[in-house]
């Protein structure tokens, strides 16, 4: 089913449109969270929260690009299962616990600050990857984006691990003289 | 700020720099896997040919070094590698050396090169076993990028011997030289005209232009088997070992037709036509048996049995026409004979089919249609393992190769019955893969 017609059942509010997501976008989604995670049961949690997200969230947005809107979901959403993972191992004393509880008096106004931050580290990364060539956009957004292995992005991008690797290291170099510039703290 | 911060950030990418990568990724992914598929296609193709044709000999390229007898002989009793007949030569201070032998390909023919063109040459047909391309006719050779092709070699083996009955001065021996071999489209340069060349060729079509080519063959492999330094100085003499299918018997001669050579070079053409006389110390040898020093008759080697024998040439070659040759020892042939045939009827003493290719090619032409396979009490059927060895077993029966089968028969002899019948009296009988 096109893209279209499924954001249309969202719209309609038609559970058929989550079976249709799934169909169409399943793996694709599966793969990005596994990425993140490294694990099976975490990442059809994350996808299955990505339905959820996307039942929530459509309407009122509405997605040009489905497969776009809903990779970023998972992506935020595996992203967040991770940290939740990590800080439950990394703090396995009562006070880490007692810590993770207090959050939620902060978490509002710093999630809401943060996220603006994020915002504009974004916009600016946008135009920053827009001064790169192909090639070099494709590994950056394929490694650091996506996830995917040095092994994988150097595969689809054309080009040998060691290249991709001192390629990235250079994007890296620049995109951190570019934020300095920009006026990020770094 | 922190790694996760960018990391997060990434969340905000525009669509259009995520997608870009989206595409690649799948594309390139399914690009890969479709050719990985190709791969394994083409792997599991070659391993399957291999299997299937790794033991036959290749027919369509010059053979070298002791290829023939190698290949050849896999299918051969008793005879492994390079013959008795040659061994005899070996150990009784004869030749002391064998370069190689060259068979006649199935689809090759003998020719002298006498105009160049523009990626072909015009020549004439010296020698050729395939029945559209007789001696004397002239053919157009369509040359491609593929062709291999081979310069006669001056730089090899050169061995003095003393003669024996013949009393010449020394023999001449050339060998190829393995590094001269090319891939690609050869030029004047490479075969001036006059060089004597051997074609094998893809393709035969009917000429256009009558008075220039009367045949027009597209080449596949060429290699020069006479080159612009005789094979043979002013007194010297040559010796060679022919491959000749005995014709008709005389009085004191036989005729037959050169079918292959052991050397291979600076002797006659394989298809000539040869009156072969006897030189006073002539040898003869039977199979299993001993030479004897004694004049060989009809009933040692009746008509369509082929022979080796050693002719040792003072003259150069007269490719027109018929040529003459004495030789000083004659023997079974060492070389092995099949016949490839599809089976049409089976009778009370072998089979009838029809006559489909020899020496372990199939081919698309043929002498007559009509083979007529006999048994003898000795014939025995080969099975054959993938690792090529062989079981062999008992008379084959209808039930081992039934009708429709291809098979391979290996022969004693062969006998012209009429114009469109020849009978092979089989040796062993395989099936043909």
């Amino acid at each position: 089913m096109q893209d279209e017609k499924i954001v249309e059942l969202y719209f309609s509010r038609d559970e058929l449109a989550l079976k249709e997501t799934e169909a169409k976008y399943g793996k694709y989604l599966f793969k990005i969270a596994f990425d993140v995670l490294a694990d099976i049961s975490d990442s059809e949690e994350s996808v299955n929260d990505t339905y959820l997200a996307a039942w929530n969230s459509i309407p009122p947005n509405k997605p040009t690009m489905l497969s776009t809107y809903l990779g970023k979901l998972t992506r935020r959403i595996s992203i967040d299962i991770f940290r939740k993972k990590i800080s439950k191992k990394r703090n396995g004393s009562q006070y880490a616990l007692s810590v993770t509880e207090l959050e939620d008096c902060v978490k509002s106004t710093e999630n809401m600050e943060e996220e603006m931050e994020n915002k504009a580290l974004g916009l600016a990364i946008n135009d920053f990857l827009r001064t790169l060539s192909k090639e070099s956009r494709v590994l950056f957004v394929g490694r650091y984006y996506f996830c995917d292995s040095l092994k994988e992005v150097a595969r689809y991008a054309g080009v040998s691990e060691s290249k991709a690797k001192s390629n990235l290291f250079r994007t890296r170099q620049k995109l951190k003289d570019y934020l300095l510039k920009e006026g990020f703290e770094i | 700020m922190k790694a996760e911060n960018i990391s997060d950030a990434l969340n905000f990418l525009d669509d259009d720099i995520i997608e870009e990568t989206e595409r690649i990724r799948s594309k390139k992914k399914s690009y890969k896997s479709r050719w990985i598929k190709c791969l394994s296609a083409a792997a599991c193709l070659c391993i399957a040919l291999v299997a299937v044709f790794g033991i036959v000999p290749q027919f369509d390229s010059p053979l070298r070094g002791n290829d023939l007898n190698s290949a050849n002989n896999s299918s051969w009793a008793g005879t492994k590698g390079e013959s008795q007949f040659v061994d005899e030569y070996k150990y009784g201070g004869g030749l002391g050396y064998v370069a190689g032998s060259i068979s006649m390909p199935a689809d090759g023919v003998y020719l002298e090169i006498t105009e160049w063109k523009k990626n072909c040459f015009y020549a004439l047909v010296l020698g050729s076993e395939n029945k559209e391309l007789t001696n004397g006719m002239k053919v157009k050779v369509k040359l491609n990028k593929t062709s291999e092709y081979c310069k006669y070699s001056d730089g090899g083996v050169k061995i003095q011997l003393d003669g024996e009955s013949a009393g010449s001065k020394s023999y001449y021996w050339f060998g190829w030289d393995e590094d001269s071999y090319s891939q690609g489209r050869p030029v004047e340069e490479d075969f001036p005209v006059g060089t004597k060349v051997c074609v094998t060729f893809s393709k035969i079509r009917n000429s256009f232009l009558n008075n220039k080519a009367d045949k027009v063959i597209t080449a596949t492999h060429l290699y020069e088997y006479r080159g612009e330094t005789p094979a043979r100085g002013p007194g010297d003499t040559v010796r060679i070992t022919y491959y000749v299918e005995i014709t008709k018997w005389g009085k004191k001669e036989f005729e037959g037709i050169i079918k292959g050579t052991v050397d291979g070079v600076g002797g006659l053409p394989l298809g000539k036509e040869v009156t072969v006389k006897f030189d006073e110390n002539i040898r003869v040898r039977k199979q299993g048996e001993k030479f004897e020093n004694r004049v060989p008759t009809e009933e040692d080697f009746p008509v369509g049995t082929r022979v080796e024998v050693l002719a040792v040439e003072k003259n150069e070659p007269q490719y027109l026409g018929k040529s003459e040759i004495t030789i000083y020892s004659i023997g079974d042939l060492s070389m092995p004979q099949t016949v490839v045939v599809k089976i049409d009827e089976w009778n009370d003493n072998g089979f009838m089919g029809t006559f489909s290719g020899e020496n372990g090619q199939q081919i698309s032409y043929s002498v007559c249609n009509t083979a007529i396979v006999e048994f003898t009490e000795d014939t025995r059927m080969e099975t054959r393992t993938r690792l090529g060895t062989t079981i062999i077993s008992l008379a084959p029966t209808e039930e081992d190769f039934p009708v429709g089968a291809m098979v391979e028969v290996s022969y004693k002899k062969s006998m012209q019955k009429s114009s469109d019948e020849i009978v092979y009296t089989a040796e062993r009988v395989w099936l043909y893969e």
